[in-house]
C-alpha cells in the first residue's frame, strides 16, 4: 500500500501537540491532536513511491495497529493523503489536472474525487445570453472539464461588445455569437458539444432544448433581468433543474444573482417576492420618468468579477457534492470600497411555485 | 457652477423614479446609490426639461411659463445642487474621441462618466488609458488575464515578459491558450491574443525570466505601469524584486495574485510612497506568519499538483483590473480608497481583507514622503 501526502497540503507543526495540515487550494484547515512526534515524520515520509509498511517498519511503528489505521482513514476522508496511482495515466490528467486536484479537497477517497470529475465532465449547461457575463463563463466552464453546453442567443457580434465579452475578435464583428463560442470553445477542446439556439429568450424556448440538462445560467436581461428569471425559474421548477440568475449585466452590473436548487432553496418567485418588500415598493406609487436619449453604461472588468463567482458556482452544483453557497441569499459588488454584501432570503412556506401555494 | 448657457442633461446611468408624486429617487445603477429629494410639482417638470437640449436658461423660462411664482434662482438651485450631486452633467458639444473610439468604448466611458462627473472627463480618462503603456512580467494564467482584459478596455500598448512556452496543461488555465499554440512561447501566443482583439494594438516582447539578475532597465523605459504575475520561485520573491526596482523610480505596480497558494487572492496595487510596498507585504507576512512554518513537503515536485480553477484566476485578474482602472483613469481617490490585499473565499463566497500598513522603516519604501 502507498500513500502520499498531496500535494497541495502543508503541514504546520503549530506546537501544543497539534498538527495542521492546510489545504492551500481552498484554504481548509484539519488540525489532529497528537504527542507523538513519529506520526508527523510517518506523514512527512508519504511520498507515494515508498511502501506504506517500509516507511513504518523504519520508523519503528507498527503498521497493523488499529490507531493508526483510524488515522490513516481520518487523514483520507479529509483529503489530505491521497493513493495517487489512480490519475497517473489518465488521458485528461494533463489537461485538467489543475481542476482535478482542486476537486480533492472535497472528496473522501481518490475514487469519489474522479466520480466528481467525471460528474462535471459529462454535465450539460445551459448558458442564456452570451454576453458580457456569458462568454466568461462559458470559458471558464469549459476550461474546468465541461464538455456539453447549450447557448441560446440570438445576437450578431459588434464593435461595442469587444471592451466586455471575451472570445470576440475584430474579425468576427457581424458573425453569429453562438457561432464564435462554439468555435473559440474548440480552441480548449476538441471534444466540445455545443447546440446553439440562435433565439431570444421567451415563453416556449426552453422547452425546445432537447436531452438532459443538470444546470442552466441566466445571463440574459433581455426585455428585463426580472422577467428572463422568471421564465427560466418557471421553466426549471417544473423540471427541477438547478439553475443560477447570473447577475452583472445592464442594470444589474454589481449583483451577485442566486443559485437555486429547485424546492429546497427559495426560488426566483420567492426572491421577487421579498424584493418588491425590501425595495419598499408595496404601497407606494412609484412612476419611472423617462429620460430622453439614454445610454447604460457597462465595465469588462466588473462583468467579469461577476462571472467568476458564477463560475465557482456552478462547478458547486455540477460536483454533485460541493455545497453552493449563494443559495438563499443575493450578493452585491461593491467598486467603491471593494466589498461584498449578502442579503438573505427565506423559502416561503406559501410560494405559488414552490410552496403550498403550489 | 451651472453656466445658463450649456446645455445639461440626466446622467444616463441614473434611474428616475417619482414616488407618491412627492418624492424623487435617483437610482445609481452602476454603483446603486440612491438618492431621495422632497419636491414639488414644478420640480418634476423641471426633471423632465433636462432632456439634453435644452440650457438652464431654456428650461427656467419654461417653468415660469407653467409656475408663474418659481424664481430664476430657485431654478438655478435646483439644477446646481443636481450637478453637484452627480445626477446631471453637461453634455458634450466637442468630442475628446474620435468616432471609431467612442463607438468601440461607448459604455465604458458612460461608466466612466458615472465617477467622473461629465462625459468630457471619462472620455478623457478613456484616451489615459488607451495611451498608457503596461508591462506584464509573467504571462500565465494571470497575467495573461489582466494582459487581456485591461487590452478588452483599451491599452494599446504592451510589453510581455515570459520565457515558458504553452503546453497542454495550460488548457485548462490560460485564457489564450489555443490548441494551436501548443509549444509556441507564451509571449507570442498573448501578443497574437492582443492583436486579434485590436488590432491596433503594439507589443514588445521579452523572452527573459524574472530574477534577481534580470537587466530590467529597457523594460521599465516602455512602460508607465508594470503587473508582475511571475510566480518563480515564488510570487513574494518577484514582488520585492519588482518593488525594490518600481519604487525609486516611482512606477506604480501591480502585484497580482491568482495562481498556486494565491488561489483567489486579489492581490495589490503598490503606488510608491503611497501604499504599502512589496517588501512591506514581507514585513508584515514574516510578522504574522513567524509561528507558521510549513514542514518540508515529502513530495518534491508539488507545483504540477497544485489545484486551481479558471474561475478563480479570473477573480483575481478581474479583481486587479478593476483596481488598476480606477488607478489610470482617476475613477476614484485611489491614493485614498485603495485596498490591501484580499482573499477570496471558495467555500462561503466572502472576501476577507488583510491589513498590512506602510512599514515606516521599509528598506524600500520607508522613510519618504510623496
Amino acid at each position: 500500500m502507498k500513500f502520499k501526502l498531496r500535494s497541495s497540503v502543508s503541514v504546520v507543526d503549530s506546537g501544543n501537540n497539534i498538527l495542521e495540515f492546510f489545504k492551500t487550494s481552498t484554504r481548509q484547515s484539519v488540525k489532529i491532536k497528537t504527542k507523538d512526534d513519529l506520526i508527523k515524520k510517518l506523514v512527512l515520509s508519504l511520498d507515494g513511491e515508498r511502501d506504506f509498511d517500509e516507511i513504518c517498519s523504519d520508523l519503528k511503528i507498527n503498521s497493523a495497529s488499529e490507531q493508526l489505521k483510524s488515522l490513516i482513514s481520518f487523514l483520507e476522508k479529509k483529503a489530505v493523503l491521497s493513493h495517487d496511482d489512480l490519475l497517473r495515466g489518465r488521458e485528461d490528467y494533463i489537461p485538467y489536472g489543475r481542476v482535478i486536484h482542486f476537486l480533492e479537497d472535497y472528496s473522501e477517497s481518490d475514487e469519489e474525487m474522479l466520480e466528481i470529475w467525471e460528474r462535471v465532465r459529462n454535465s450539460r449547461v445551459v448558458i442564456i445570453g452570451l454576453g458580457a457575463v456569458g462568454t466568461w463563463l462559458a470559458v471558464n466552464l469549459a476550461q474546468s472539464g465541461v464538455r456539453n453546453f447549450v447557448f441560446i442567443d440570438n445576437d450578431k457580434v459588434e464593435l461595442s461588445n469587444l471592451h466586455r465579452q471575451l472570445l470576440f475578435y475584430e474579425s468576427d464583428i457581424g458573425r453569429q455569437k453562438t457561432d464564435v463560442v462554439k468555435e473559440r470553445l474548440c480552441f480548449f477542446e476538441e471534444d466540445v458539444s455545443v447546440d446553439s439556439y440562435n433565439m431570444f429568450l421567451e415563453d416556449g424556448v426552453l422547452e425546445k432544448v432537447s436531452g438532459k440538462v443538470d444546470l442552466v445560467i441566466n445571463c440574459a436581461d433581455k426585455p428585463s433581468v426580472d422577467e428572463t428569471s422568471r421564465i427560466v425559474g418557471r421553466f426549471c421548477m417544473k423540471k427541477k433543474i438547478p439553475h443560477i440568475v447570473g447577475g452583472g449585466y445592464n442594470l444589474h452590473l454589481s449583483l451577485i444573482g442566486q443559485t437555486v436548487i429547485p424546492y429546497e432553496s427559495a426560488c426566483v418567485n420567492c426572491f421577487e417576492r421579498q424584493l418588491v418588500k425590501i425595495n419598499d415598493i408595496e404601497g407606494k406609487r412609484i412612476k419611472k420618468l423617462n429620460i430622453k436619449n439614454r445610454k447604460i453604461g457597462s465595465f469588462g472588468p466588473m462583468c467579469s468579477l461577476i462571472a467568476s463567482m458564477v463560475g465557482m458556482e456552478a462547478i458547486k452544483v455540477l460536483s454533485g457534492k460541493i455545497k453552493p453557497d449563494n443559495i438563499n441569499r443575493r450578493g452585491e459588488f461593491n467598486i467603491y470600497d471593494m466589498g461584498i454584501s449578502y442579503k438573505d432570503f427565506d423559502k416561503l412556506d406559501d410560494c405559488e411555485w414552490c410552496g403550498e401555494g403550489r | 457652477m451651472i453656466d445658463p448657457h450649456k446645455i445639461y442633461k440626466i446622467k444616463d446611468s441614473i434611474d428616475v423614479y417619482l414616488e407618491d408624486d412627492e418624492y424623487i429617487v435617483c437610482y445609481f445603477v452602476n454603483t446603486r446609490i440612491r438618492k431621495r429629494f422632497k419636491i414639488g410639482t414644478a420640480v418634476v417638470d423641471l426633471f423632465s426639461l433636462i432632456d439634453g437640449e435644452n440650457t438652464p436658461e431654456d428650461i427656467y423660462l419654461q417653468i415660469v411659463k407653467k409656475y408663474p411664482e418659481i424664481e430664476r434662482g430657485f431654478c438655478f438651485d435646483v439644477l446646481n445642487k443636481l450637478l453637484n450631486g452627480r445626477i446631471i452633467c453637461e453634455r458634450l458639444s466637442e468630442h475628446v474621441l474620435d468616432d471609431y473610439y467612442l463607438s468601440r468604448y461607448d459604455r465604458q466611458i458612460n461608466y466612466f462618466a458615472e465617477f467622473l462627473g461629465s462625459e468630457k472627463a471619462a472620455e478623457e480618462a478613456q484616451q489615459k488609458l488607451i495611451n498608457t503603456r503596461i508591462g506584464i512580467i509573467g504571462c500565465g494564467s494571470v497575467g495573461g488575464n489582466i494582459a487581456i482584459q485591461l487590452a478588452m478596455a483599451g491599452v494599446e500598448n504592451f510589453v510581455l515578459m515570459d520565457f515558458k512556452s504553452c503546453d497542454l496543461s495550460d488548457a485548462s488555465r490560460h485564457l489564450f491558450y489555443s490548441r494551436q499554440e501548443i509549444g509556441n512561447k507564451k509571449v507570442e501566443s498573448l501578443s497574437r491574443c492582443l492583436k486579434k482583439i485590436n488590432s491596433r494594438i503594439k507589443t514588445f516582447i521579452s523572452y527573459s525570466g524574472f530574477n534577481p539578475k534580470t537587466d530590467l532597465t529597457d523594460f521599465v523605459s516602455k512602460v508607465d505601469f508594470i503587473v508582475n504575475a511571475a510566480d518563480e520561485p515564488y510570487l513574494g520573491f518577484t514582488a520585492n524584486l519588482l518593488s525594490q526596482i518600481c519604487v525609486p523610480k516611482r512606477i506604480p505596480h501591480y502585484i497580482a495574485g491568482g495562481f498556486d497558494a494565491h488561489l483567489a487572492s486579489t492581490g495589490e496595487l503598490v503606488i510608491p510612497y503611497v501604499t504599502p510596498c512589496a517588501a512591506c507585504y514581507s514585513t508584515f507576512f514574516e510578522a504574522k506568519l513567524k509561528n507558521w512554518i510549513p514542514e518540508k513537503h515529502p513530495v518534491d515536485e508539488r507545483v504540477g499538483e497544485m489545484g486551481g480553477l479558471s474561475s478563480m484566476t479570473l477573480f483575481s485578474s478581474s479583481f486587479a483590473c478593476i483596481e488598476i482602472i480606477k488607478f489610470i483613469c482617476g475613477l476614484t481617490d485611489i491614493e485614498k480608497s485603495y485596498k490591501k490585499r484580499g482573499e477570496f473565499y471558495f467555500d462561503g463566497m466572502e472576501l476577507m481583507y488583510l491589513d498590512p500598513e506602510r512599514d515606516p522603516n521599509c528598506k524600500v519604501c520607508g522613510g519618504k514622503r510623496k
